[in-house]
């Protein structure tokens, strides 16, 4: 009695979040799935489509390059903002004085909007002219949500080097390991658990990259920073076409967890 | 035991705090009538002012209960889209005359025939039929808007250019004269974001192209007229004729090339904006002409029509409004204050200031261009296309070409 008692009471706890995440993420998604099956427009009227959504954005040049697009920016921004994060948990962990100081520093930019960044720094890029070149506008726009973002990486990084094996690091030193055999054998291993995190939350980010296109490119030029979130905002809020935009929620959603179920399995296999 | 207690209470406060949000979620505003009205008036405190006066006067008069939303420009179509999804949206809102057959393809707006016909002075048939779609009405004009050609005179005299081109070749004679001053001849602002009626469609018309063809079925901007458009956008980018970021730049009220004196002139520049130029510049080195010509002498203007929305709570009271808001007293009022024309078939201009009477002389050659459902999508597959001739990567034949060939297949798709 007193078990089933404390159960409920553990459920009446968890009841927010499990209504919120239900309510917010749960049917929402349900609901994209549906979307996606019907052409529906905003004036009410629908009608259920099947898979056609589905088959038009195979043969859709656009939503193919958009997913073109969001891959080559996966592809630069994720390993940079992990670099970077590791770098400056490095550095963090080797600062003697003032590291909070340091950390809060370095936290700054990722508690900024992202909107108000993404104008401060199309104000910035404007006159280099990367955001008018088609081959540069996705690596600066990878900069600025690695510059935007590094904090928290950072943060989850710098807490996995603290649990590190100090005796280790400290063994393998004695031993004669340089400073590269104790990251790459010692603190490298120590990082999986951090570093698979950081690489999936921050890999799901940037599959969903949309408000500093939005702010700094719309999506150009020539399409060259066109990303599939952009074309979910495009096709549905100014086109009004809907299927076909929640049909690009869903294949989104699909491929961010293959891509995440195949990340987990890399960091299962090489440990 | 007395933690038990506690424990409990707490878990009953959660549950009671998580049901009272979500109740709250779904809270609704009421049953007024809601207008979404945007910046008509472009002084914020001016705009208020008028419409809470017309929204007491509906109240007084018709007993019912109004609420005029004053909205941005900015993100108007996905708003207005995001609402009407969310069975959250107005029930008359303001619409240009392009926008109109998107919504009525989306089965979203009422015929308004009935309230135009009533009306107690006509509208000339060119607004009224550019409100139209399959011959019924979906918008009642409250105003015109018109664009012309803005000159820094300024500029110019320094250049050495006497004479203020109002054609493309001259145009393009001055274009070397100033680019050796490091002035721009023209602005031009290339962004995706920007609406093509202010930026490349004016030119298409006036190289006597259109959008899409008189059906609607396919494209008709790859034609020798619309390569000529491009070809002229083009020539004067190597001229160094445009801004430097002319493929990317987004028009901006304060930071405007032709409001910091960055460029000579604006081929299709409101009167609002025409107006802040005249104040960063000052008058004496501001002219106003006539739209530019190539084949043709032509610019974008545009009926501002309010719609009823088909998901309007009270249709009749809604009518009622647009009847109220569409009758003289309000509309030469607002016009008069916004500097907009008013639609009437006879119009002056809304006050005798000079800037009125040049942007009138434009009046007669406005154009509210190709209404057809699909004319924002078009905008939006077309311009990435013209981003690439102006930088180079490819030549305005191949760019109007594939933009065509895009085009053409949502077209044919029947989507």
């Amino acid at each position: 009695m007193t078990r089933l008692r404390e159960s409920l009471t553990v459920l009446v706890f968890l009841l927010p979040v499990l209504v919120l995440f239900a309510m917010f993420r749960f049917l929402p998604m349900l609901g994209a799935v549906g979307l996606s099956l019907t052409d529906y427009h905003p004036g009410g009227d629908w009608r259920f489509t099947g898979t056609e959504n589905y088959r038009s954005l195979a043969q859709d040049e656009i939503f193919l390059s958009s997913l073109r697009t969001t891959l080559g920016y996966v592809a630069v921004y994720v390993p940079l903002i992990v670099v970077v994060a590791l770098g400056t948990a490095l550095l963090l962990h080797a600062v003697p004085w003032g590291r909070g100081l340091f950390r809060a520093a370095l936290f700054a930019p990722y508690a900024t909007s992202l909107v108000l960044s993404g104008v401060l720094w199309r104000w910035v890029l404007e006159p280099t002219g990367f955001l008018e070149q088609p081959s540069m506008v996705l690596p600066a726009l990878a900069v600025v949500g690695a510059w935007k973002g590094f904090g928290y990486a950072m943060l989850i990084l710098f807490a996995g080097i603290r649990n590190a094996p100090a005796d280790c690091l400290e063994a393998a030193k004695v031993d004669g390991a340089s400073v590269w055999q104790r990251f790459r054998h010692v603190l490298l291993p120590a990082l999986r658990p951090a570093l698979f995190f950081v690489v999936v939350v921050e890999t799901v980010g940037a599959f969903q990259v949309f408000d500093t296109v939005y702010v700094m490119t719309g999506g150009g030029p020539v399409r060259a920073s066109y990303t599939l979130a952009y074309a979910v905002y495009d096709y549905g809020f100014r086109y009004f076409d809907i299927g076909s935009a929640a049909a690009i929620g869903v294949a989104l959603w699909a491929i961010v967890l293959l891509v995440s179920l195949t990340q987990r399995r890399a960091f299962d296999r090489n440990p | 035991m007395r933690l038990h207690r506690r424990t409990r209470a707490a878990a009953l406060a959660v549950s009671a705090l998580t049901a009272a949000s979500l109740v709250a979620c779904g809270t609704g505003s009421g049953d007024a009538l809601t207008l979404w009205m945007y910046p008509v008036i472009a002084d914020q405190a001016q705009s208020r002012d008028f419409w809470h006066k017309v929204e007491a006067g509906f109240e007084r008069e018709y007993g019912v209960d109004l609420d005029i939303e004053l909205q941005p420009w900015e993100g108007r179509q996905e708003k207005l889209g995001a609402a009407l999804m969310a069975g959250n949206g107005p029930d008359v809102v303001l619409l240009q005359s392009d926008m109109i057959p998107q919504y009525v393809g989306e089965k979203a707006l009422r015929p308004v025939d009935d309230v135009i016909a009533g009306s107690s002075r006509a509208f000339p048939p060119a607004v009224v039929d550019a409100l139209k779609v399959s011959g019924q009405s979906y918008g009642v004009p409250l105003y015109r808007t018109v664009t012309t050609t803005v000159y820094n005179r300024k500029l110019f005299a320094e250049a050495g250019i006497p004479e203020l081109p109002r054609t493309w070749d001259e145009v393009e004679a001055a274009a070397p004269k100033l680019a050796a001053h490091g002035i721009p001849v023209l602005d031009y602002s290339g962004s995706t974001e920007e609406t093509l009626n202010l930026t490349f469609y004016p030119l298409l018309w006036q190289a006597g192209g259109s959008v899409f063809t008189a059906d609607g079925k396919k494209s008709a901007f790859a034609s020798p007229e619309g390569v000529s458009a491009l070809r002229f956008l083009v020539d004067l980018k190597a001229m160094n004729g445009l801004p430097k970021d002319a493929a990317t730049k987004r028009s901006g009220l304060a930071d405007d090339a032709m409001v910091t004196g960055g460029a000579a002139m604006a081929h299709a520049m409101t009167e609002s904006a025409a107006r802040n130029v005249i104040a960063a510049i000052g008058a004496q080195n501001v002219a106003i002409g006539l739209p530019l010509q190539d084949k043709t002498r032509v610019t974008f203007g545009t009926p501002g029509g309010l719609s009823l929305l088909r998901g309007a709570k009270n249709p009749d009271a809604a009518r009622k409004l647009l009847a109220y808001l569409a009758a003289p007293a309000v509309v030469d009022e607002l016009c008069a204050e916004s500097g907009f024309f008013p639609p009437w078939a006879e119009s002056a201009p809304p006050s005798a200031d000079e800037v009125d009477k040049d942007f009138a002389q434009a009046l007669p050659f406005t154009s509210a261009g190709d209404n057809h459902p699909q004319a924002r999508k078009v905008m939006g597959l077309l311009a990435p296309h013209l981003q690439a001739a102006l930088l180079g990567q490819k030549t305005p034949e191949r760019a109007l070409a594939e933009a065509a060939g895009e085009v053409d297949a949502l077209l044919g798709s029947g989507r």
